[in-house]
């Protein structure tokens, strides 16, 4: 089954909620964020989710101005970044605290319309 | 999850249904009435069964001359009486209706019916013809101008049944009208205002016992023969293209041939146009219909309106749709997925399509019949027609009872790899040339 | 049970009328003193209906169309200066969906942020826009600001002059959908199924608060305004203010100025008269394509207006209407006619729209 951003939100919560998983995943999880680098280029996770799709095209829409605005400013700052081959300034780098799921609650709600919508084109009427 | 427990034990509470009555006078004059006797007001009148299909092209639009001078010359009496006069011309009946509410009474109204339809057959004065002549070349002359969507509709009507009596437009020509004469009128109701040709039609608060006996005593027509028409009409694939780029959209409409009114497969025909039904472009709640075709009509704004028709009449009938445009560009496409979702409907249109297409129509034929004078007019159009006018209930016995199976057998017959009539108006450069969009009509495989 | 018991009495509070019939279709209306003479800012009231119908906490609008498609029913949401009116037009049978249908939507519309620019706003547009096409809608609209400035003479329509956030129509939304605020009527609907499916719906949760209508009559003005505008025809437009105790006299004028009865009716393209609880607003039109025929007839009709003429022979066209009117319509208020007499037409306010280098002032009419 493809993974969508319910079941990835779906799993997420069920490992937070689990003590014994979250207390292996997250540590591990914290290790793939410094190893990635991303926050150094000034970007948060939910920049790099793909976004060349219906669910994600809809959610990038409905983002309130501003926060469409700093996405796009953290793309072309860390393009640039990447161009000139430098990493941001120490002081610039994103804090964890400020990594937080922006796009996430778009998402989850674009996805929860479309899978609507399917169920209802292919409803199966019953005969009562 | 649809039905609730308390729907059960409400329906026991629903008011009965009445239902219409008929009955044949000695000299052929039918009388049918539909009576609601918890309605302040009701409609009487008579239904003639002939419209533009009787006339010719030289007399287009008298039936449409008759109509204007009904409402015109009536209109002063009626107004101090408290009738509303209304007339409704098609192509297979016209109808001369009167409303009334308390003061008027049954009595008052048949006399004032009676006069008109004297006056039409000749007692009326030279002016009052003139008069409503004029009225009908000055609609006539505003519908070319101003109604394209009804152009293209007539026209396809022209083109389907070329050279047959159904090719007239209802409101007649304006050529025609002008060289219309007083004497052309007159022969033309003396001919076609018969008994033998007419109903009379009662709805709302007034019983048909009363109207049976008014009627005997007040209302005299014509007697004679019933008028035949001498052609029958039939359907030929063709087109016919009135491009204009002076305006602002495109109009088009494409059509298989239909169900006549007396077919078995009428209610059939009409649940497969309403599986497409009509779309809105600018109203929220029509967007997210559950019809397959506007995803793809919405995902590039194919057109800003449709509607898809089952129109049947005496002799044939048109099934197709008519769309309003203003991304002209792509009227390729619309046309395009518009014809290969026609071809679903006899590979693999879905059980919920069809029910839901049957609630639909269920309902567009109970809203249709809530104003007196619309249920006397359908009346007088089914009695004439079909010998007597279904009841409500009846038909939807009939739609219930249309299954799946029906539909795609309906549609595999009548609109699988069949000829279709086409016209447009407009902006339709892109609306491709005939043989292009009937290859559309079937699908090689699927 | 005393939880039902509670609910039932607050529903009794409800102004519930419905007509049985024979008809095999249901309507079932709710409406509400919401109006744009209510609103809080310009348009806010158009919008609030424009949103009405869309996602609730129960419901997805698209779950809402498809299901309802399958029952067999539509709805219908408008605007007027006095009123939101929610409507359902369906199958006999379904009404106890429907009922709960409309409760969803005036107690729990969800008013998500994305719904306002994605479908309520080009909606609204859209109405704007048809709105603005027409001269004598124009007219209606200008008539109205004249003779009550604001209150009724409000605009309907939202035209973002003023911005409406999502938040201001939430606010709104919250202030005018209480339960002392709305009526209810059904047409082709039993009266005690209605009043019990009513109990059963979230109209019961509804909050009580008070009723936006009221009794004392707004204060009206003598005026004129002219509007130039290439846009269609010309149109020259008078319009009185009407108190409470002579609508009758102009729901007759109305019909007798349309009908044969007058020698006016040739030249008069409309006649309106809108009645309120506390007031009422006659209009009438003359429109053309040429400004000068247009000045003309709108004199002509002035003038005769302006002598005294007995008008009671309209009185039976009118119960007419005002029947056939009634059959159809869920709400009906009822009028005496019998004391119609004579009319004779006072101050009057005047709108000119169009061609207005040829049109009238008021002081020539």
């Amino acid at each position: 089954m493809p993974q969508t951003f319910t079941s990835i939100a779906k799993m997420g919560d069920f490992i937070l909620k689990t003590p014994a998983l979250s207390k292996i995943v997250v540590p591990v999880a914290h290790q793939f964020v410094k190893f990635s680098g991303y926050r150094k280029m000034g970007l948060r996770f939910d920049d790099l989710i793909s976004e060349e799709n219906d669910i994600a095209q809809k959610a990038l829409s409905r983002l309130p101005e501003e926060e469409s605005y700093a996405r796009n400013f953290r793309m072309i700052r860390a393009h640039q970044s990447s161009l000139t081959h430098h990493l941001l300034p120490k002081t610039q780098w994103i804090k964890p605290e400020e990594d937080t799921p922006y796009i996430l609650p778009f998402l989850l709600e674009a996805e929860a319309e479309a899978k609507e919508k399917a169920e209802l084109d292919n409803l199966e009427l019953v005969k009562s | 999850m649809l039905r609730t427990a308390s729907r059960s034990a409400f329906k026991r509470t629903l008011a009965s249904h009445a239902k219409p009555q008929l009955t044949e006078l000695s000299n052929g004059l039918k009388v049918a009435t539909n009576t609601n006797d918890q309605a302040g007001s009701a409609c009487v009148g008579v239904v003639f069964g002939s419209g533009s299909t009787a006339e010719n092209p030289y007399n287009n639009g008298v039936s449409s001359v008759l109509a204007n001078f009904f409402k015109a010359e009536g209109a002063q009496p009626a107004a101090k009486a408290g009738v509303q006069l209304s007339t409704n011309v098609s192509r297979d009946s016209q109808s001369f209706l009167a409303s009334y509410a308390g003061a008027a009474g049954l009595n008052k109204t048949l006399d004032l019916l009676q006069s008109q339809i004297a006056g039409a057959l000749g007692s009326a004065s030279d002016s009052a013809f003139t008069g409503a002549l004029q009225k009908s070349i000055k609609q006539a002359e505003q519908f070319e101008l101003n109604n394209h969507a009804g152009r293209a509709l007539e026209h396809l009507h022209s083109t389907a049944f070329q050279n047959t009596p159904l090719a007239l437009p209802v409101r007649g020509t304006v050529e025609a009208l002008q060289e219309l004469e007083k004497v052309d009128i007159q022969s033309f109701a003396q001919s076609h205002f018969r008994n033998s040709n007419a109903a009379i039609v009662g709805s709302g608060n007034v019983s048909h016992e009363e109207l049976v006996k008014a009627v005997e005593s007040q209302l005299s027509l014509q007697s004679g023969e019933k008028p035949e028409l001498k052609k029958k009409s039939s359907f030929l694939g063709s087109e016919v293209r009135l491009r204009d780029d002076t305006l602002p959209k495109a109009w088009i409409c494409i059509a298989a041939e239909g169900e006549s009114v007396t077919s078995p497969n009428y209610y059939v025909a009409q649940v497969a146009a309403e599986v497409f039904g009509s779309f809105n472009a600018s109203e929220p709640a029509s967007q997210i219909q559950g019809v397959k075709l506007l995803d793809e009509i919405q995902d590039y704004h194919l057109c800003d309106s449709y509607d898809h028709f089952s129109l049947s009449y005496k002799d044939s009938g048109l099934w197709g749709f008519a769309a309003e445009i203003s991304n002209t560009h792509q009227i390729d496409d619309l046309t395009h997925f518009t014809l290969k979702q026609w071809n679903r409907l006899s590979i693999s249109v879905t059980e919920q399509e069809v029910a839901r297409a049957k609630s639909l129509l269920k309902l567009k034929l109970g809203s249709s019949a809530v104003d007196n004078v619309s249920i006397a007019n359908s009346l007088g159009t089914k009695t004439l027609a079909l010998g007597s006018s279904p009841d409500l209930t009846e038909v939807f016995g009939k739609i219930d009872a249309i299954s799946v199976k029906d539909v795609r057998s309906w549609a595999s017959s009548r609109l699988w790899d069949q000829d279709i009539a086409i016209s447009g108006t407009g902006q339709i450069e892109s609306l491709l040339d005939y043989m292009r969009l009937r290859n559309d009509m079937s699908m090689m495989r699927w | 049970m005393i939880g039902s018991r509670m609910r039932m009495l607050a529903a009794r509070q409800y102004h519930i009328s419905a007509k049985d019939s024979a008809s095999k279709v249901s309507t079932l209306a709710v409406r509400v003193h919401a109006g744009s003479r209510y609103a809080t800012k310009d348009g806010v009231a158009h919008l609030l209906s424009r949103f009405n119908f869309h996602n609730t906490g129960n419901k997805s609008a698209l779950r809402l169309v498809r299901e309802s498609e399958l029952l067999g029913g539509r709805f219908e949401s408008s605007v007027d200066r006095e009123y939101i009116t929610l409507k359902a037009t369906f199958l006999k049978e379904d009404l106890p969906y429907y009922v709960s249908a409309l409760g969803d939507v005036v107690y729990k519309t969800s008013f998500r942020p994305h719904e306002l620019p994605e479908s309520v706003l080009p909606a609204a547009k859209h109405d704007l826009a048809k709105a603005q096409a027409c001269p004598v809608k124009i007219s209606e609209s200008l008539l109205y600001n004249v003779v009550f400035r604001n209150n009724l003479g409000n605009a309907v329509l939202y035209d973002g002059v003023q911005k409406v956030s999502l938040e201001d129509i939430k606010t709104y939304a919250d202030k005018v959908y209480t339960r002392d605020n709305i009526e209810i009527a059904g047409l082709g609907v039993n009266e005690a199924d209605l009043k019990r499916f009513v109990n059963d719906s979230l109209f019961a949760s509804l909050p009580q608060g008070t009723s936006l209508a009221k009794e004392s009559a707004p204060k009206t003005y003598v005026g004129e305004t002219r509007l130039r505008s290439s846009k269609g025809d010309s149109v020259a437009a008078i319009a009185v203010p009407v108190a409470k105790a002579d609508f009758a006299t102009y729901e007759v004028l109305a019909t007798y100025l349309t009908s044969a009865l007058s020698d006016l009716s040739s030249v008069i393209s409309k006649v309106k008269f809108d009645s309120y609880s506390n007031a009422g607003l006659f209009s009438l039109y003359v429109k053309g394509p040429d400004a000068k025929a247009v000045s003309e007839n709108v004199q002509k009709v002035v003038s005769s207006l302006k002598k005294t003429q007995d008008i009671s022979v309209a009185k039976d066209a009118t119960a007419l209407r005002l029947a056939l009117k009634s059959e159809t319509e869920p709400f009906v208020e009822q009028l005496s006619l019998d004391k119609v007499k004579d009319f004779k037409l006072g101050k009057f306010s005047y709108v000119a729209v169009g061609d207005v280098s040829n049109l009238p002032f008021a002081d020539q009419l």
